[in-house]
């Protein structure tokens, strides 16, 4: 119904949600807020999970479903208007906006390991700030769910790939930084190579 | 002549007591444990804080360090001591005169200091020092953010339950060492 459909209220806003316009963004949440919700989330997995890895794979994919919005939200926002093709400009992409608008700064540092594996790291990973993993629970790591996020990403830009968190002591730092491992799909390095550039 | 134990100045030689002293000592400042009264104790007292004890809402208790060289008191006993201390605390503020009394925040003694605050949540944080520390307020306040922050929002902390969260004990670490500093202990 014509009439229905341009309805605008008082405000001149239309009424239908998928009429508005988005949200600008840049609106920050509580860190605490956060950190108390992060921490039901685990607790909920960690009943329902048989094993570590199990644990670990149900906050990634607690990750992707916010990956794979992340990357259409920043997307639209981006001035440019460009969608991403090469591995070095999605990997990018990850790096500065997506971090950015998630956890307020840029990651520290993106590295290649091997043809098809490139690192991600951040020396103190926002979710698990707060997390003290005890002995029992080995090399649990949080941030699987921040490497969900980055596969949703990757995999909705189409790069798939398997991400993974794990920690690395760094010398002369007390705490161990948190790297996110990518290791892309073959098709994707087939891809890259074709489009010209190792 | 007699010498001193630590070959300074001399002490006052007293035979080592075996049995605890009775009331007039202990209130004025000894531990539980066997103290000989020793006339120039403060050589003896390390200087700034002590302990760290954290008390959940039944009395029992969750953390407990020490900080300086303080004799180590055993882990069962330690249980008794914060559940006593729980009780007394309760007990002080039905006892005041005056509307509105949380109960004890400073015990004042000849060899230490104890400060405590409790929250309204019931939980207890309390503090030992070498007497006249300054800034033990403001320690517990600290201790009690770090509690909010490393504890309760660590997914793997049960409630109630005996504290084991690595990050808390650093930054605690950190903050008893930062009272120390600033006050040149």
């Amino acid at each position: 119904d014509a009439r229905h459909a341009g309805a605008m209220s008082r405000q001149g806003q239309p009424t239908n949600i998928v009429d508005r316009p988005l949200p600008k963004g840049k609106s920050e949440v509580s860190l605490s807020a956060f950190s108390f919700l992060f921490s039901e989330l685990v607790q909920y997995h960690r009943t329902r999970a048989s094993s570590i890895a199990e644990l670990e794979q149900k906050l990634s994919e607690a990750g992707e479903g916010v990956g794979s919005r992340m990357l259409e939200v920043l997307a639209y926002r981006d001035k440019s208007n460009r969608r991403e093709i090469r591995l070095q400009g999605i990997l990018q992409f990850i790096n500065t906006n997506v971090w950015r608008c998630l956890f307020g700064k840029v990651a520290d540092s993106l590295e290649i390991y091997n043809d098809d594996e490139y690192v991600l790291g951040d020396k103190s990973l926002v979710v698990n700030r707060y997390i003290s993993v005890p002995k029992d629970f080995g090399d649990l790591n949080c941030g699987a769910f921040a490497a969900g996020v980055v596969k949703g990403v990757l995999v909705d830009a189409g790069f798939p790939a398997e991400v993974s968190a794990y920690y690395a002591e760094v010398d002369g730092q007390r705490l161990p930084k948190t790297n996110i491992l990518m290791k892309f799909a073959p098709e994707v390095m087939e891809r890259e190579k074709r489009l010209g550039g190792a | 002549p007699c010498f001193g134990l630590l070959g300074t100045t001399p002490l006052s030689v007293r035979p080592r007591v075996t049995a605890p002293d009775f009331p007039a000592g202990r209130l004025r400042g000894s531990s539980t444990r066997v103290c000989p009264r020793w006339h120039d104790m403060s050589t003896a007292v390390p200087p700034g804080v002590h302990s760290i004890w954290v008390i959940n809402k039944s009395g029992g208790l969750v953390y407990q360090k020490s900080y300086a060289d303080v004799p180590a008191i055993d882990t069962n006993e330690t249980l008794r001591l914060a559940s006593i201390w729980h009780s007394l605390h309760a007990i002080s503020a039905q006892l005041s005169p005056v509307e509105g009394c949380l109960g004890i925040e400073l015990l004042e003694t000849q060899n230490f200091d104890l400060r405590c605050v409790q929250t309204v949540t019931g939980t207890k944080f309390f503090v030992t020092a070498s007497p006249k520390t300054p800034g033990l307020a403001n320690l517990l306040h600290a201790v009690y953010d770090l509690y909010c922050d490393y504890v309760m929002k660590n997914p793997f902390y049960e409630l109630e339950m005996p504290i084991r969260c690595e990050l808390f004990e650093q930054n605690v670490q950190y903050a008893v060492r930062a009272t120390n500093n600033a006050f040149g202990y």
